[in-house]
């Protein structure tokens, strides 16, 4: 049993640190087997024959037990980066005066440590690959039977398809978010060299390489943010795919956190633009652990997984929000069904025309969430609050005096308005959200400023802001008042 | 049967190189971990000796197999035309 004296010589930025040394060795064991594939493809090259074919079976054996300890790695840092959260959860409990939270802390401290000794203690699992021919479910199976699928293998069998099947695990909503950022892991490197060839390739043909000249610099920001190994917290790369545009990444573990807000961006989101919205969710994180009482940690996912309009002509229309939302609905069910221990506090929050996605997937299926959060929205695609599928008094909405987005109004509106008298409240996709005919919680953003309209529309998730800080209450599920 | 000899020599260092490089990785992390009085503790430095006692033999095996392909180019160089045709089981033992 863990004392009050362990749990407080123990420095969570300590371990972290342990973690850290883990993350940064499996992100290069990982290389060190993208060029173990580099040469092996440069062998099959020049030369051909029973010898190379051979040698080539050597070098694939090699590869595989690179992969094996990039999933130990991986493991390890995972194991131990939530060890040093529950440390650091269970010693502000400590500070905690209320009655029964010394005990309460022990209690959770112990259960971290055997959790997270028990997980280091599978790092031999990684290298006893089955030969077991696993069918996987298909892309878009719900998440309830991707889960009961997941759970019925062995830990050997989890192993050998992290490390044979990864991109196409991560994929899989129902998949555990440790065993979906281990896969995606695997893939990170890979994925750049292969843009970095594409690009060289459309170079040398003279073709224009901008887009995907952005795309590698989202992807090396990614890959540099999520291996960085000083890092305060951990991130897990839920689903990562250039080649579509797509990147889920959450700041710290969804399945183990008791309080988890799933961010959707709008206008231009993608994998160019990833670090903008890691770090929004990111300030959403610092500011739900902030207003979270004794014993929550949240987690905050930044949800990249559709094709965001790219030009304001785009984002004209609700295709986009309308495509968006089954996989959306998908990904949060995936998200509650996977969740360890009791089930967590979940939101779904949209920004400008995600607030558009988050509606049109709210509208159109129940979603396992207890709040919505629509910020700066041009329309949700509903009229009222109570057409989101949950209590109408945990939906909250917000838009400063002075965004530019309350000035979307579809120009049909502006005829029909002529011939019907106006409405101030319909905004491009629907009734504004902060208008009392929606019927949202409405809390206060500021006023912005007039003079800076852009920065006014971007500037909810700003450290210091009051919509921050608000947004931070409802998202450790402390609401407002 | 095809033999590229610069591309055999050039797989070889990489190899080569790829070890050592894999031997800064494990001297990373190995042993690496945090204060007594948890199992945690305990099984981290298990965890870091099981990997590492892996990747060392990855080192090994990487080194052994640059060797081979050493071997397989220089055995290349030596024989004749005739002899290269029947070169490939030779520099399949060698592997």
């Amino acid at each position: 049993m863990v004392t009050v004296a362990s749990l407080l010589a123990t420095d969570p930025d300590q371990v972290r640190e342990v973690a850290g040394y883990y993350r940064a060795a499996a992100a290069a064991v990982a290389v060190r087997g993208d060029e173990l594939d580099a040469t092996s493809r440069s062998l099959r090259g020049g030369w051909s024959g029973p010898a190379q074919r051979s040698a080539e079976a050597a070098l694939s054996g090699v590869r595989a037990r690179l992969r094996a300890a990039t999933g130990a790695l991986t493991s390890a840092d995972q194991a131990l980066s939530e060890f040093a959260e529950a440390i650091a959860v269970t010693r502000r409990l400590v500070g905690d005066e209320s009655l029964g939270s010394v005990g309460r802390s022990l209690r959770m401290a112990t259960a971290a440590d055997a959790d997270a000794a028990r997980r280091l203690a599978e790092a031999g699992i990684w290298f006893t690959a089955t030969s077991d021919r696993l069918t996987l479910p298909t892309p878009g199976t719900d998440p309830a039977s991707v889960w009961s699928w997941w759970s019925r293998l062995t830990d050997a069998q989890h192993a050998t398809l992290i490390t044979t099947r990864s991109a196409d695990l991560m994929a899989l909503d129902g998949i555990p978010a440790d065993a979906r950022d281990n896969a995606a892991r695997m893939t990170l490197h890979a994925q750049s060299t292969d843009l970095r060839a594409r690009r060289a390739g459309l170079a040398a043909d003279g073709l224009p390489t901008a887009d995907l000249d952005r795309s590698i610099a989202g992807l090396d920001e990614i890959e540099r943010r999520v291996n960085d190994p000083g890092s305060a917290t951990r991130d897990y790369v839920l689903d990562l795919d250039a080649n579509r545009n797509r990147a889920v990444v959450s700041i710290g573990d969804p399945d183990r956190s008791s309080d988890v807000v799933t961010v959707v961006s709008g206008l231009g989101s993608g994998l160019p633009e990833t670090s903008a919205d890691l770090d929004a969710a990111a300030q959403i994180r610092a500011a739900g652990s902030a207003a979270a009482g004794a014993g929550q940690d949240v987690a905050a996912v930044a949800w990249l997984g559709y094709d965001a309009p790219r030009t304001l002509q785009d984002a004209m229309g609700t295709s986009d929000a309308r495509t968006a939302a089954e996989p959306l609905a998908r990904f949060v069910t995936g998200q509650a069904v996977t969740h360890q221990g009791s089930p967590a506090h979940e939101s779904l929050l949209g920004y400008s025309y995600g607030s558009t996605v988050v509606g049109a997937a709210a509208g159109s299926q129940h979603l396992p969430v207890s709040d919505i959060v629509l910020v700066a929205s041009p329309g949700a695609t509903v009229d009222h609050a109570a057409d989101l599928g949950i209590d109408p008094s945990r939906v909250w909405a917000t838009t400063a005096a002075a965004d530019p987005v309350r000035l979307a109004h579809d120009p049909r509106d502006t005829a029909r308005d002529l011939l019907t008298g106006h409405q101030p409240d319909h905004l491009w996709f629907g009734t504004d959200p902060t208008s009392s005919s929606f019927g949202a919680q409405v809390f206060d953003s500021g006023s912005g400023s007039w003079w800076h309209p852009i920065a006014t529309h971007t500037g909810y998730f700003d450290p210091g802001t009051e919509s921050l800080e608000r947004i931070g209450d409802i998202v450790a599920g402390r609401p407002p008042a | 049967m095809t033999v590229a000899l610069d591309e055999l020599r050039a797989a070889a260092a990489d190899l080569h190189a790829i070890a050592i490089r894999l031997r800064a990785d494990v001297a990373a992390f190995e042993y690496a971990s945090i204060a007594d009085g948890w199992a945690t503790a305990t099984a981290t430095r298990r965890c870091g000796s099981t990997v590492a006692g892996r990747l060392t033999a990855v080192i090994r095996d990487l080194e052994q197999d640059r060797a081979a392909l050493d071997e397989a180019a220089a055995a290349y160089v030596a024989a004749d035309d005739r002899a290269i045709r029947r070169m490939p089981g030779a520099a399949a033992r060698s592997w």
